[in-house]
């Protein structure tokens, strides 16, 4: 079958040394920075994107996608033994996982979210090897105007699903878009708003941009709080009673599920799925009295959940080439680096790099199984360096990786300016995410929303006369209406709420 | 007053601003018609809506004021505030179109005013001392070594002179952007290493705690990573001290 042989060939690119090396690497730097606090995988990604670029393309974003779902494992990590979320997707498995770790059961916590982990991640990658190819077919069969619309549909889910004003995130992808425009306009040679610097024809670089509005912000931010730490709790058996193990399973299959739907959803992703099932695994308990003193469920499900999420929101950027999330936003950023342009022409073109990227999602899912149930005395350890050595450090790569882009030092100097807006965003509440959305997004959606008024010799009923087209916009109608009913907004409100508290 | 300084407030005025500058930055880009789109036809757009919808949120967050939480913790600190925006104004004005002498020259008075009524609190005459001493050395590295280098010895000594006060929020950012412009000054006429040292100075100044072995302990540590990642795992073309490795 079809099927079978791409794998195959997935399988061989993925486990050629050099390919292996790199997801160990990724694996390993998403562990570390998942067990650091403060520093999460948006950021890390940002700052090593420039890094990449002297990588091929394969190894790239293999490293990459390593980093990422490497994170969703280390943080439970901490999130167990130190009460402290390492970063976002984690923050409901210390309600439940701390607790089970002081009544001593954190050997069993870990590895029940570890082997959840694996199982989810098992899953996630079974969903996109199934889906990618019927996803792609579809994709092909768009035409400008449908793509511009499905932009606007997948632009407008991840505002909508994701936490903050709605409008405010829309006014953000539209400051994206705006500077996603800057540079030598493709269709007249016009310079727009280039400020006569030649550094800014080919357009601003995606890099400097996405280091300073999440790396340099983010460790501006970490130094403005004083740090607090708290010390760990020993780790003794690793393995899960019989007891633990009947009732983590069925949490840890219906956290897959779950999760494998949410990250698929536009604006979705790891944080959102593990809220989510965490949610639904205490509404269906028989005895939610016991959520918060140390439930195994609560353990099992969010953690399965958020793998699953962190496997499946892959599907929409790699078939579709529309990125869900910020991460996903950054792995087209490293995709366009590599002079690869996403969509569905990737799998065609490329079926080396698609499919052995999938596959080494798997094989990067067990080595995380490997690296982290043995070894987690020795990243407990890690969490004793203040953050005062490693601001520097995070900073002074930042820089050289920049540099090293194009080897200017005019990229240095954007990352510093764009680090000054991120932080002005986060001061107010403006949220970085779907600016770069709008940013990665912007360039295509221009030239197809141009295509189809030039196709349609300037009448935008265009828009609305293919079905593919209609169908998309009126889902995105519907997504803005359903924001704009009071009760809905009500309901959404206290869920954000909830994250946060 | 309150009302005005809410996060929602700010950040619509913010889009409204943004879409007023692509407007006159794009101005002289042609709009075309809808079939053949000018350069200018989607920025237009783009600055409308998203002054349409900076608008939206300015006003509505006037009218659901009550509980908008502040942006920034300026209570009280007023005068401090206005009183750095006109001082960084007018040293950049000089700059601009003065020279660079006349820019170090009002950094330098800033400081001396700054410091006097109390805005930059701290031993006033170490800041004033060391901000003059930054402005001089810095004047003269720019006009007989390097302009770069200038530029970059007269950014540490300010950026080391400034006592800031203990509850101070501006402090990381400030540190942490100095320091990479520093460094992208720096990098490429001396080289990584020197880069190095001052960014990674600089950017330690941000933190709560600041102690001098500690900092030196990290310059080696990260050196010896950066050579061995950079010059040899990656083998980028940078020099460790220009002109000598």
């Amino acid at each position: 079958m079809d099927l079978l042989g791409n794998l195959v060939l997935g399988m061989k690119v993925a486990l050629s040394l050099q390919n292996l090396l790199y997801a160990l690497v990724g694996c390993m730097v998403g562990t570390l920075i998942g067990v650091l606090p403060g520093i999460g995988p948006v950021a890390t990604i940002a700052m090593l994107l420039p890094i990449t670029f002297h990588l091929p393309p394969t190894a790239a974003l293999i490293m990459l996608a390593g980093i990422y779902y490497g994170a969703a494992y280390g943080g439970s990590t901490t999130s167990i033994l130190v009460n402290l979320p390492g970063e976002a997707s984690s923050v409901v498995t210390c309600i439940d996982g701390y607790q089970m770790a002081r009544k001593g059961r954190a050997g069993a916590a870990l590895s029940i979210s570890a082997l959840g982990s694996f199982f989810a991640g098992t899953v996630g990658t079974m969903i996109i090897v199934l889906f990618a190819e019927p996803l792609t077919q579809m994709a092909q069969k768009f035409g400008p105007s449908d793509y511009c619309s499905l932009m606007a549909l997948g632009l407008v889910a991840a505002v909508v699903l994701a936490s903050g004003s709605v409008v405010k995130a829309i006014a953000m992808v539209f400051l994206g878009l705006l500077f996603g425009l800057v540079g030598t306009d493709v269709n007249t040679g016009a310079q727009r708003f280039t400020f006569d610097i030649p550094e800014l024809s080919d357009g601003i670089d995606f890099a400097p941009i996405a280091m300073g509005l999440f790396g340099i912000a983010e460790i501006v931010s970490n130094l403005e709080r004083k740090s607090l730490r708290s010390g760990a709790i020993k780790v003794t058996s690793l393995w899960p009673t019989r007891e633990e193990t009947r009732r983590a399973v069925p949490a840890a299959v219906r956290g897959t599920a779950l999760g494998a739907i949410l990250g698929v959803l536009p604006g979705g992703g790891p944080t959102l799925a593990a809220f989510s099932s965490y949610t639904l695994e205490k509404k269906i308990s028989k005895t939610p009295q016991e959520f918060g003193k140390g439930a195994v469920e609560g353990v099992a499900a969010p953690e399965s959940a958020n793998n699953a999420a962190a496997q499946t929101s892959f599907i929409p950027m790699l078939t579709l080439g529309i990125p869900s999330n910020a991460v996903m936003a950054l792995m087209v950023g490293a995709m366009i680096i590599q002079g690869i342009q996403p969509g569905p022409e990737v799998m065609t073109k490329r079926p080396d790099l698609f499919w052995g990227m999938i596959a080494s999602m798997w094989i990067g899912n067990l080595m995380l199984v490997i690296i982290n149930l043995p070894m987690i005395g020795m990243w407990v350890k890690l969490l004793t360096v203040p953050y005062r050595f490693l601001a520097p450090a995070i900073l002074l790569f930042c820089a050289i990786g920049a540099y090293s882009l194009q080897n200017s030092t005019f990229h240095v100097e954007q990352v510093a300016l764009f680090g000054v807006l991120g932080y002005v965003f986060s001061r107010l509440g403006c949220e970085g995410a779907p600016f770069l959305l709008g940013l990665v997004l912007g360039p295509q959606m221009e030239e197809y929303f141009r295509r189809a008024m030039l196709l349609s010799r300037g009448d935008p009923s265009v828009f609305i006369q293919r079905p593919i087209s209609l169908g998309l916009l009126i889902a995105t109608a519907l997504l803005l209406i359903l924001m704009a009913l009071p009760s809905l907004r009500k309901a959404r409100e206290e869920a954000f709420q909830e994250e946060e508290g | 007053m309150n009302r005005f300084l809410s996060k929602d407030f700010l950040s619509g005025v913010m889009f409204i601003a943004f879409g007023l500058a692509a407007l006159w930055f794009g101005r002289h880009l042609a709009m075309g018609t809808s079939v053949r789109m000018g350069p200018g036809y989607v920025p237009h757009m783009l600055a409308y809506i998203m002054m349409v919808l900076g608008l939206i949120i300015a006003v509505s967050a006037l009218y659901t004021g009550g509980a908008a939480e502040a942006a920034f913790e300026v209570a009280g600190n007023w005068t401090a505030l206005i009183a750095i925006t006109v001082a960084t104004a007018a040293c950049v004005l000089l700059g601009a179109y003065v020279s660079y002498y006349a820019l170090l020259a009002g950094v330098a008075v800033s400081f001396a005013i700054l410091s006097f009524i109390n805005i930059l609190p701290g031993a006033k005459l170490r800041t004033i001392g060391l901000a003059v001493a930054g402005c001089v050395v810095g004047g003269v590295v720019y006009n007989l070594v390097n302009q770069d280098v200038g530029m970059a010895v007269s950014l540490v000594l300010c950026a080391l002179a400034i006592q800031w006060p203990p509850e101070s929020k501006v402090k990381p950012l400030f540190m942490v952007t100095v320091g990479i412009v520093t460094f992208a000054l720096l990098f490429e006429t001396t080289g990584m290493l020197p880069s190095l040292i001052a960014l990674v100075l600089i950017a330690s100044l941000g933190g709560d705690e600041f102690r001098l072995k500690e900092v030196a302990g990290n310059i080696v540590v990260l050196t010896i990573l950066c050579i061995l990642v950079f010059k040899v795992g990656l083998s980028m073309n940078i020099s460790v001290i220009n002109g000598v490795w």
